[in-house]
C-alpha cells in the first residue's frame, strides 16, 4: 500500500530530525511541568497590615492572613504602595476599610475574601454575644434592660490604582501588548534573517567587505523601523480602541515596548542561526516564548519554588512586564521604572553582540 | 618586479566535521587568465570557492588574493563572486540589486548608478529595471547574478558553475564575456562540469574527491594523456590518481 510507503518515510524522516523528535515528546512535557509548578505552587497568605482593629476582629483575620498590627495609617499605606503588603485594614467609627494595590487580580480577591471572611465571624460572635447579654438581663424577676443589636460592619475596598471597575483584561492589557510585541517581533525577525541563510544571500554579503557587526546593526535598524511602527500601532489600539487604562505616561509605554520589541528583534535574528528552515523557527515557540509567558507575571509566583522565580529573572519579557504594569497601572515614572529599562537595554545589547559572535560560523573575520 | 599572481592557494585543507573535504591543495592562479576548475559533483569546487572567499572556515593551509591573505576585508575587495545558486533578493529590483552590491563593495551612490546602467545593458538586463527579481526567468537571474559579481571592477572574479542551467546561446554569450573581462585585464576562476566549456579556459584544475589530479593547459592535458577529449583526459587523470592512493 502506498500509504504505508508514504507512513515509513515520514516515520524515517522523523526519527532522524532529532530536534523534532525533542519538540514531540520533551517540550510539551517540559511546558506541562512549567504550567503545573506554576498553578500549583503552594498558597501563600496575604499579608496585612491591620490599622486599630478589635482584638477580635484581627484573631479572626490572622486565621487566614499574616497580619501585622500597626497604628499609622499612613505609614501602613506607604508600605503598601511599595507592595511590602498586600493589603491594610483599618477600622474606625465601626468603618472598615479595606485598602489594596490593586494591580494583581488574585490578590485583591483574597484580600476581600478574608476580610469579608472574616468580619462575618467577627458579626457573629459580636451578635451571639448580644443575644446573650440580651438572655441573660431578662432572666425572670429582672428588670427588663434596653439591648442594642450591633450593627453589621460595613467594608469598603479602596483600591490605590485600579478600581472595582477595573476589568481583568485591563489588568493584563500591559502584559499583552508586551507579549504581542515580543512574540510577533521574534518570529518576523527570526524567519526573515533564516532566509537570509537559506537562500544563499547571506554567503554572497559575507564574501564582500561588509563587517559582521555592520549586516547586524543593517538588520537590526532595517527591521528596526518596522518594529517601531508596529509597536506604536499596537499600543495604540490597546489604549485608543480598546480603552485600556493607561495611568502613565504613553510615551514610557511607548520605550518599554520599544526597548522590548528591540531585544526581540536581536533574540529572534539570533535564534535563526541555530534553526536550517522556518519550521526549526517556529519550534523555539515552546522553548523561548512559552515560559516567559509563564513566568513574566500573568500568573503570581510568590508561592512557586525559587529556581522558578530565578529562572524568571532570566527572561526580558519578565522586566518589560514589570514595568509595564508599573507605568500603565501604577502610573508610576522614569524613577521607578529605570533599572527594568536598563536590564531591557543589557538584553539588546548582548543579543547583538552574540548575532555578531554567531555569524563567525559563516565567516572567522 | 613581476607581479604577484591573482591567487595562492598553498597545503589548503578543509573539512566538514571528521570528513575531509579538501586534502592539500595548492593553487596558483596568474593575472589575466582564466582558470577552470572541472570536476564532478561533490568533488570539492564549491568548497574551493568558499575557501577563497573566507567563508568557511579551514582546517589548515594559506590563502592569499593579490599578495593579501584571506580571510582580510582587503582580500574581499579584490574578489567578484557569483554564487551557484543565485542568492538573489525576490522582492527586489535588478538595478536595487546592483546599487545594494555596490555600496556594500564601497562604490559611492553616483558610481553604483552609473555603474548599475552600464551593467544592466552589458548582461541585457536594461528592458526590466522595475521587474522585481521573483518574475525573472532562470537565465535572467543569472546575468543578474553576473552583473553583481562585476559590480566593483573587482579584478579577481570567483564565478562557482556560472551556466549551470542556462541554455546554449546564453551560455555562448557569457563566455565571450569572459573573454571580453579577461580582455580588460581581469582574473576569473570558474568551477564548472561542463567539458566543452572548460575548453575555453587558459588553465585547468581537475578536482576529484578533495585533489587536484591534473593542472595545466587543455592541450598539455590531452598531449600528457593521449586523450582525444577532456572528458577522457579527466577520466585517464582519475584512474592515475585511484591507483596512487591504493
Amino acid at each position: 500500500m502506498r500509504a504505508c510507503t508514504v507512513a515509513r518515510r515520514v516515520i524515517r524522516q522523523i526519527v532522524k530530525d532529532r530536534r523534532t523528535m525533542a519538540l514531540m515528546f520533551i517540550a510539551p512535557i517540559a511546558v506541562i511541568f512549567l504550567l503545573y509548578t506554576v498553578l500549583n505552587a503552594d498558597t501563600v497568605q496575604p499579608r496585612v497590615i491591620a490599622v486599630g482593629l478589635p482584638a477580635e476582629l484581627t484573631e479572626q483575620l490572622a486565621q487566614t492572613s499574616e497580619v501585622t498590627e500597626a497604628a499609622d495609617a499612613t505609614a501602613a499605606l506607604e508600605t503598601l504602595r511599595g507592595r511590602d503588603t498586600d493589603g491594610v485594614v483599618t477600622f474606625s467609627d465601626s468603618e472598615l476599610t479595606l485598602f489594596v494595590e490593586g494591580t494583581d487580580p488574585s490578590v485583591t480577591a483574597s484580600m476581600s475574601r478574608n476580610v469579608a471572611s472574616a468580619v462575618a465571624a467577627y458579626s457573629e460572635k459580636q451578635f451571639a454575644e448580644a443575644m446573650r447579654s440580651l438572655t441573660a438581663g431578662n432572666g425572670a424577676g429582672a428588670p427588663a434592660k434596653a439591648v442594642t443589636a450591633p450593627q453589621p460592619l460595613a467594608v469598603t475596598v479602596s483600591y490605590l490604582n485600579g478600581s472595582a471597575d477595573v476589568t481583568g483584561f485591563d489588568l493584563i492589557a500591559p502584559l499583552l501588548m508586551g507579549f504581542f510585541i515580543f512574540f510577533f517581533v521574534f518570529l518576523l525577525a527570526g524567519v526573515a534573517f533564516l532566509r537570509e541563510r537559506t537562500t544563499g544571500t547571506l554567503e554572497r554579503l559575507l564574501a564582500t567587505p561588509v563587517r559582521r557587526h555592520e549586516i547586524v546593526m543593517g538588520y537590526f535598524l532595517g527591521f528596526g523601523v518596522f518594529v517601531f511602527f508596529q509597536t506604536i500601532l499596537i499600543q495604540s489600539f490597546m489604549v485608543s480602541v480598546l480603552q485600556v487604562p493607561l495611568k502613565g505616561d504613553f510615551y514610557l509605554v511607548a520605550l518599554i515596548n520599544l526597548l522590548l520589541a528591540a531585544g526581540s528583534l536581536a533574540l529572534g535574528t539570533l535564534l535563526s542561526a541555530f534553526a536550517r528552515n522556518e519550521l526549526q523557527m517556529f519550534q523555539f515557540i515552546p522553548v523561548v516564548i512559552v515560559p516567559q509567558v509563564l513566568f513574566c507575571g500573568l500568573f503570581s509566583l510568590r508561592g512557586a519554588p525559587r529556581w522558578v522565580d530565578l529562572l524568571s529573572k532570566a527572561f526580558p519579557l519578565t522586566y518589560a512586564a514589570e514595568a509595564l504594569n508599573d507605568v500603565a497601572l501604577r502610573g508610576n515614572g522614569f524613577e521607578t521604572v529605570w533599572p527594568c529599562l536598563l536590564a531591557l537595554f543589557g538584553y539588546v545589547a548582548v543579543f547583538l553582540f552574540l548575532n555578531t559572535l554567531a555569524l563567525k560560523k559563516y565567516r572567522r573575520l | 618586479m613581476a607581479a604577484c599572481d591573482a591567487l595562492e592557494i598553498r597545503d589548503l585543507q578543509v573539512g566538514y566535521g571528521k570528513r575531509i573535504v579538501l586534502h592539500q591543495v595548492n593553487v596558483t592562479v596568474p593575472q589575466g587568465k582564466i582558470v577552470g576548475v572541472l570536476g564532478p559533483s561533490g568533488s570539492g569546487k564549491t568548497t574551493l570557492v568558499r575557501s577563497v572567499l573566507g567563508v568557511i572556515p579551514i582546517e589548515s593551509g594559506h590563502i592569499s588574493v593579490f599578495g593579501k591573505p584571506v580571510p582580510s576585508f582587503s582580500a574581499m575587495a579584490e574578489i567578484g563572486y557569483m554564487a551557484q545558486s543565485d542568492a538573489l533578493y525576490d522582492d527586489l529590483t535588478s538595478t536595487e540589486h546592483l546599487l545594494f552590491f555596490g555600496r556594500l563593495q564601497g562604490l559611492s551612490a553616483a558610481e553604483a548608478k552609473a555603474r548599475a546602467k552600464e551593467l544592466l545593458a552589458f548582461v541585457e538586463l536594461d528592458a526590466h529595471p522595475g521587474q522585481p527579481v521573483r518574475n525573472f526567468s532562470g537565465g535572467m537571474r543569472r546575468r543578474l547574478s553576473l552583473a553583481i559579481a562585476l559590480i566593483a571592477h573587482a579584478p579577481l572574479l570567483i564565478l562557482d558553475e556560472p551556466t549551470v542551467g542556462i541554455d546554449p546561446v546564453l551560455r555562448r554569450k557569457f563566455w565571450d564575456a569572459f573573454e571580453a573581462l579577461k580582455t580588460q585585464g581581469r582574473t576569473l576562476l570558474t568551477t564548472t562540469h561542463v567539458m566543452d566549456e572548460a575548453a575555453r579556459c587558459d588553465r585547468l584544475l581537475m578536482v576529484r574527491d578533495g585533489r587536484i589530479i591534473a593542472d595545466g593547459t587543455v592541450s598539455e592535458m590531452l598531449t600528457r594523456t593521449g586523450a582525444d577529449t577532456l572528458e577522457n583526459a579527466f577520466l585517464h587523470f582519475s584512474a592515475i590518481k585511484e591507483k596512487e592512493m591504493a
